[in-house]
Order: C-alpha cells, then sequence, then structure tokens
C-alpha cells in the first residue's frame, strides 16, 4: 500500500464512527496505537501510547473482570477473532457502551503479541435495548395483572355465589315444613335470577379471551347436528321454566365452516329467549332455510321465540357491547355482543326482528346468515 | 345412610354444604380444610366414606394432588370434583375423580350426580 494510500485510509478511519486500536498483549491491555477519532471519546491519542492511561483503566469497573474472563476464555478457545460488548469511561466520566470486535495477532511461534480492533460507540442502541426491555417488562406485568384480576374475579365470585346459592337452598328445604310466604318465595326466586346473572357474567368473561383468540381454525361443521345437540342440553340444563325448542330444517347435513364456540352463539340465542320470557311454556322455533346470492351460498337460521321481545332501540346496540364503544351500550347483557364478535369471525351476519311486525312485545327473531360450505 | 367426606377450604361453604348434606340424608363423616388433613382424616377413616366432595384451591395441597394420593390409598374411593377452576376439569376426571362440578352449582344437581355414582358403586 502506497504511503498516499494509507493516509487516505487513515483519513476515512478518522472521519467514521469506528476508532481503531491496536493494544499490546500485556497486563491492563497497553494501547501502541488508536486512531485520532479516540477524540470522540474525549481522550488525546497521545494519552494512551504514552502509557499514561492503559486501556483497561477506561473499562467500567463492573465489566473489567467478566471483560478479562470473556478475553481469557476466548483466546484458549483457539479462536482468532473475536466480539464482546462492554461500558468504558469518557474522558468527563461518562459511561459509554461499546461493540469491540477484535482479532488476535500471533508470532511465528503462535504466540499471542498483540490483540487489533475496532471499537464503535453503542450507546444508543443500548438504551434502546433497555428502554424495550423495560417497556415489555411493563406489558408483561400489566398482562399478569390482568389475568390476576380475571383469575380473581372468575373463581372468587364463583365461590361468593355458591355460598349465596347454598344459604338459598338451605332456606328453602327448612321452609317447606312451614307456611309458605309469598313474599320471601319472590325474594328468593329475585336472587336465584341474580345468581344465573352473575354466572353468565363470569362464563362470558372467561369467553372473551377464547374469542379473542385469533390463531383459532375453523373446520367444517353440520349445523343442524349443532342446533339439535345445543337444543336437547339447553332443555335439560334450563330447569327454571318449561322449553319447547322446534326444529324445522330442509335438509339434516348443512355445513359451515365454525369451531367449537358455535355452542356458545347456539347456547346464547336460547338463553336469551328464556331471560326474556314471563310465559309459563318458553317456545323456541328454530327455522332453516337456505339462499343463493351473487353465485354464494347461504344458510340462514331463524330463532323465533315468544318472549317479550326487544324495542327497535335496543336492537341497534343489543350486539355493541365493547371496551370501545360508547356509554349508551353499557347496561347491556354481555352474551350476545360477545355472540356477534364469534360470529364476525364465521363471515356470518345476525339481525333481530320482531316476530310480529306489528308489535315488538309478542317476540323476537334472530336471524343469523353463515355462508354455506 | 350413605357417608360422605367434604374438603372445603371455605368455612362458610364447608358449614353450608354439612348442613344440606344433612338436610338431604347423607351422613358426613368429617370435613377437612386443606389437602394434607384431608389425606390424614381419610387414612385414620375406620370406615371409608362413600363419596369424597373435593375442592381444588386448598392450603398445603391442591385437590388434585390430595384425591390422587387418596386414590392411591384406596383406589375405590369416590371423589367429586366441585371447584371453580373449570380450566383442571379435564385433569380431575383423568386423574380419577368420577365427575366434575362448576361453581356455582346447586345441590339438586350434586345430588343427582351422587346418585348416579353411588348408584353405579
Amino acid at each position: 500500500m502506497s504511503v498516499d494510500s494509507n493516509k487516505e485510509l487513515v483519513k476515512i478511519i478518522n472521519k467514521s464512527p469506528v476508532i481503531v486500536f491496536l493494544w499490546k498483549n500485556s497486563e491492563g491491555w497497553p494501547v501502541e496505537f488508536v486512531s485520532d477519532n479516540i477524540c470522540e471519546f474525549g481522550y488525546e491519542p497521545n494519552e494512551f501510547i504514552s502509557g499514561k492511561i492503559l486501556y483497561a483503566d477506561i473499562v467500567h469497573p463492573d465489566d473489567i473482570e467478566r471483560v478479562r474472563n470473556e478475553t481469557k476464555s476466548l483466546v484458549h478457545s483457539g479462536i482468532s477473532e473475536f466480539n464482546l460488548e462492554y461500558r468504558i469511561f469518557t474522558k468527563n466520566k461518562n459511561i459509554c457502551w461499546i461493540d469491540d470486535r477484535t482479532l488476535i495477532r500471533r508470532n511465528e511461534k503462535g504466540r499471542i503479541t498483540h490483540y487489533q480492533g475496532i471499537v464503535l460507540d453503542i450507546t444508543k442502541r443500548k438504551e434502546l435495548e433497555q428502554k424495550i426491555g423495560e417497556s415489555e417488562q411493563k406489558y408483561r406485568k400489566a398482562y399478569e395483572k390482568e389475568n390476576f384480576y380475571k383469575d380473581l374475579f372468575t373463581h372468587d365470585m364463583r365461590n361468593i355465589l355458591q355460598g349465596i346459592l347454598n344459604t338459598l337452598e338451605l332456606y328453602q328445604l327448612r321452609e317447606e315444613t312451614k307456611e309458605k310466604n309469598t313474599f320471601f318465595k319472590d325474594l328468593i326466586n329475585d336472587m336465584h335470577l341474580q345468581i344465573s346473572r352473575g354466572t353468565r357474567l363470569i362464563k362470558n368473561v372467561r369467553k372473551i379471551s377464547e374469542i379473542e383468540d385469533t390463531n383459532k381454525k375453523l373446520t367444517k361443521v353440520n349445523l343442524i347436528s349443532k342446533i339439535k345437540d345445543a337444543s336437547r342440553d339447553f332443555k335439560e340444563s334450563a330447569n327454571i321454566k318449561n322449553v319447547n325448542v322446534t326444529l324445522n330444517s330442509f335438509n339434516e347435513e348443512l355445513y359451515i365452516l365454525a369451531d367449537d364456540l358455535i355452542d356458545f352463539v347456539i347456547n346464547n340465542i336460547l338463553l336469551n329467549a328464556v331471560i326474556h320470557n314471563d310465559n309459563e311454556l318458553v317456545e323456541i322455533h328454530v327455522e332453516i332455510s337456505q339462499y343463493q346470492e351473487n353465485s354464494r351460498h347461504y344458510i340462514k337460521i331463524e330463532f323465533i321465540d315468544n318472549g317479550k321481545g326487544i324495542p327497535d332501540y335496543k336492537k341497534e346496540i343489543i350486539f355493541n357491547r365493547d371496551f370501545s364503544k360508547e356509554k349508551s351500550t353499557i347496561g347491556m347483557g354481555l352474551g350476545l355482543s360477545l355472540v356477534k364478535k364469534v360470529l364476525d369471525g364465521y363471515k356470518a351476519s345476525i339481525i333481530i326482528e320482531d316476530k310480529d311486525p306489528s308489535d315488538y312485545s309478542r317476540g323476537s327473531k334472530f336471524i343469523i346468515t353463515f355462508p354455506r360450505v | 345412610m350413605r357417608k360422605v367426606f367434604v374438603v372445603e377450604d371455605d368455612d362458610l361453604a364447608r358449614e353450608l354444604y354439612c348442613q344440606l348434606l344433612d338436610l338431604l340424608g347423607y351422613n358426613v363423616i368429617g370435613c377437612a380444610a386443606n389437602g394434607e388433613e384431608a389425606i390424614s382424616m381419610f387414612r385414620n377413616f375406620p370406615v371409608k366414606p362413600d363419596l369424597i366432595l373435593m375442592d381444588y384451591r386448598l392450603p398445603l395441597k391442591n385437590g388434585l394432588d390430595a384425591m390422587k394420593e387418596i386414590l392411591h390409598q384406596d383406589g375405590t374411593s369416590k371423589v367429586i370434583f366441585a371447584s371453580a377452576d373449570n380450566n383442571i376439569k379435564q385433569e380431575a376426571l383423568k386423574a380419577g375423580a368420577m365427575c366434575f362440578i362448576e361453581k356455582p352449582f346447586n345441590f339438586k344437581k350434586l345430588q343427582e350426580e351422587m346418585n348416579r355414582i353411588l348408584a353405579n358403586k
């Protein structure tokens, strides 16, 4: 390399963020050469070259042992170059993180004479990493907190409800031998309803995370058998009222793309018909039909009940309860909003109509439309 | 009279279970408030219970581990899990519970399960 080329190279190095070092393989790593841009850290090259400052003097005391040990172990492993990250002090006693890439220089006998390396200031990157680390920790804590409260709510609340329920049952069992008191009977009935409401809330809170799990895979599901199974299970579990569910389908096998949350959807629609119903016998008729639109096939399911019906203003907000939504939706149940979310995931739609178009209070019609597989 | 052993850490719940079971015609032969106590009491019963009503979250040893040890002592024991932790249902059934009832449940439901299990004995 010519003298001019050498000068050019030195110029390039000094203008770059990379500082070049040549360390002697001696205690404290005396510096034989350092590029002029060491002044970026506030030092003069001569302070090192004269031996006034050893390289080890500027390495952070908390890192020096690690750097020594790692260097020793890397050298013993027989490699020819290595990379270390550690902190050094600037002349003004500020701390900088550096990336040190070192090449081991040996003599003819294989003994290490020098280490030649380049040193890069990575303080900004390290600060960013630290911030990311802190942020991750913060989110992890928030996630853990959320899980804690979810657990506290679902577990402890269930136990509280269990206590209320058992107290009521005990009261009822003892009262059976005494004269009936209508007031207390109604009171007990109301408390039972509250317990059912609380239980549903807990179940729905649990469902939220399941519904938000976007990794769930949809598979081909026979909708008719799902409705039949859900109706049968529902009739068995809805022991408060008499329920009659009838089904009218043109086909025994109609397939849609869904997951196990389809049971939650059907159950919620049926439950809604029971809760908002003052009749001695709750009647739910399920009507299934299909149609074609723009060369695509759809399955339409209508759940028609004899309940109290839903006024128009509620029809608009009944599926909208969400954290991000306005306050008007607060007070509505969570179940139907979750039903809508599940159906969105199936690319299905849901609307509510009145059973009798002239009088909403005669019952509701929940209409769900699924793309047919 | 069928003998029932109740394992539940909540004092009120335990008391209510005992009273209800008594009113429904069962003989509560013992109550344990933690997993270790359940194992030790079960070991010392001169006559083993026909049914064990087991909670999951218990001090010292959880209901699942307590049930496993009880079943190790006597493989014919019938355990009904009654817990608010629905996520352990499958594990409880796999480990040998006869059924899992999620809290809150009504005693009619419990009674049905108890009768079903006892009828299969």
